[in-house]
């Protein structure tokens, strides 16, 4: 062993890590876990059964509407309309309410803000995105929120009354919660804008 | 199986017994292999504090996985290699949790007492921990494996997922690398 070898072995010797108490609280956890599977088998078995309904709404587009309304998901699906109007961008931008969307032209860039009624759950979320698909943890104005980029996906959620809801978004997504109002901000290529215009033009989500 | 007879089975013993629901046998694992775990999320996180939140994750989804283990490698780097890849991942998230202010407070280290000698070695041990903190991942990861959690170099390269070869020549690359800091920081140190 040379001389840094020997100063690197030394620092692990002073490393100051704590053990105390850390197989206690992984037992502990993991004795929960039981209750974690059955929720997540639960979640699994409405996210199998949604995909097989979202299958048979492509498959016949009359019953679309109508089973669409069912699951509640005409008030929350965002697709891309180019018939819709944009808006300027504004100075003090109002998040929009639970159900409401807006399209907003940020310099010929067209961004896209929608608001439902939900909350985050990030390990189901991660569960419904492939591998293809990356997930980062971020914070939009002191609100936990999330940022998923890469391939197409799936997104998962619960809504404030239980439902499970799936919906499948092309593009990358920031999502963030505030008090069970679920925001979602697409048109960004990278986190860094989407987040400085979450954070910076709406100064009505960084207020707790 | 009492728990002290438990310290007499090898790691694969345990584990097999872990996978029939033996809280105790899953215990002894942690036990026998949580300091090095603790060192590698250090140094691949930077942060001693984060290390155990890091650890019991990762272990927490080593419980999952148990059945997942395939005898290829040890039981250990099979486990530590769970926590370097929650490591990993943490510092990733953390990186990109860019308008958050809660910096990581860095590798934290014992004092021993109050002699000269020990103050000497104190601060020995923060320079190389300074110097480690700013080297690129890769080579941080391979030294913390290598000489923090003193893992051999097989172990090393199961752990981080390479091949040997690699091992061999990001450990001499990032050797010199923190050789060149040290030596970088010394000069300056005494010109100032």
């Amino acid at each position: 062993m040379n001389n840094l070898e020997a100063r690197l072995a030394d620092l692990a010797g002073a490393l100051n890590v704590d053990s105390v108490g850390l197989v206690d609280s992984i037992v502990v956890r993991i004795d929960q876990l039981p209750v974690e599977r059955r929720a997540r088998r639960r979640l699994q078995m409405v996210a199998a059964f949604l995909l097989i309904v979202a299958t048979a709404i492509a498959l016949h587009p009359d019953s679309r509407r109508v089973v669409a309304r069912w699951f509640g998901l005409d008030l929350v699906r965002i697709e891309r309309d180019a018939d819709l109007e944009l808006s300027p961008a504004p100075e003090t931008f109002v998040l929009p309410g639970p159900g409401e969307s807006e399209v907003i032209d940020l310099d010929g860039r067209q961004v896209l803000m929608s608001a439902i009624a939900g909350r985050i759950d990030g390990p189901v979320l991660q569960k419904t995105l492939g591998s293809s698909t990356s997930i980062v943890e971020v914070e939009v104005g002191g609100h936990m929120g999330l940022w998923i980029s890469g391939a197409p996906h799936e997104l998962l959620y619960e809504s404030s009354d239980g439902v499970v809801t799936v919906e499948r978004i092309a593009g990358n997504t920031l999502l963030w919660e505030v008090d069970g109002v679920l925001y979602r901000l697409e048109g960004f290529d990278n986190l860094e804008d989407a987040l400085n215009f979450a954070g910076t033009r709406m100064p009505t989500a960084v207020s707790d | 199986m009492s728990s002290a007879d438990l310290t007499d089975c090898d790691d694969v013993a345990l584990l097999t017994r872990a996978r029939k629901n033996d809280r105790l046998a899953f215990g002894e694992l942690i036990k026998r292999h949580q300091i090095s775990a603790l060192r590698v999320a250090s140094v691949i996180s930077g942060s001693t504090e984060e290390a155990k939140d890091i650890v019991q994750d990762a272990f927490v989804n080593v419980h999952r996985k148990l059945g997942s283990y395939r005898g290829t490698g040890s039981v250990r780097s099979w486990m530590l290699r769970v926590v370097a890849n929650h490591a990993k991942n943490h510092v990733r998230s953390r990186i990109r949790r860019i308008r958050r202010e809660d910096r990581h407070a860095g590798l934290l280290l014992h004092v021993e007492d109050d002699t000269e000698q020990a103050a000497v070695r104190n601060m020995e041990n923060l320079a190389v921990a300074a110097a480690l903190e700013r080297m690129k991942p890769d080579d941080r990861e391979v030294l913390g494996c290598r000489f923090v959690a003193e893992l051999s170099e097989a172990e090393t390269a199961e752990v981080l997922d390479v091949a040997i070869g690699t091992v061999k020549s990001r450990t001499s690359r990032a050797l010199a690398k923190l050789q060149s800091e040290l030596e970088r920081v010394s000069v300056k140190g005494e010109r100032t």
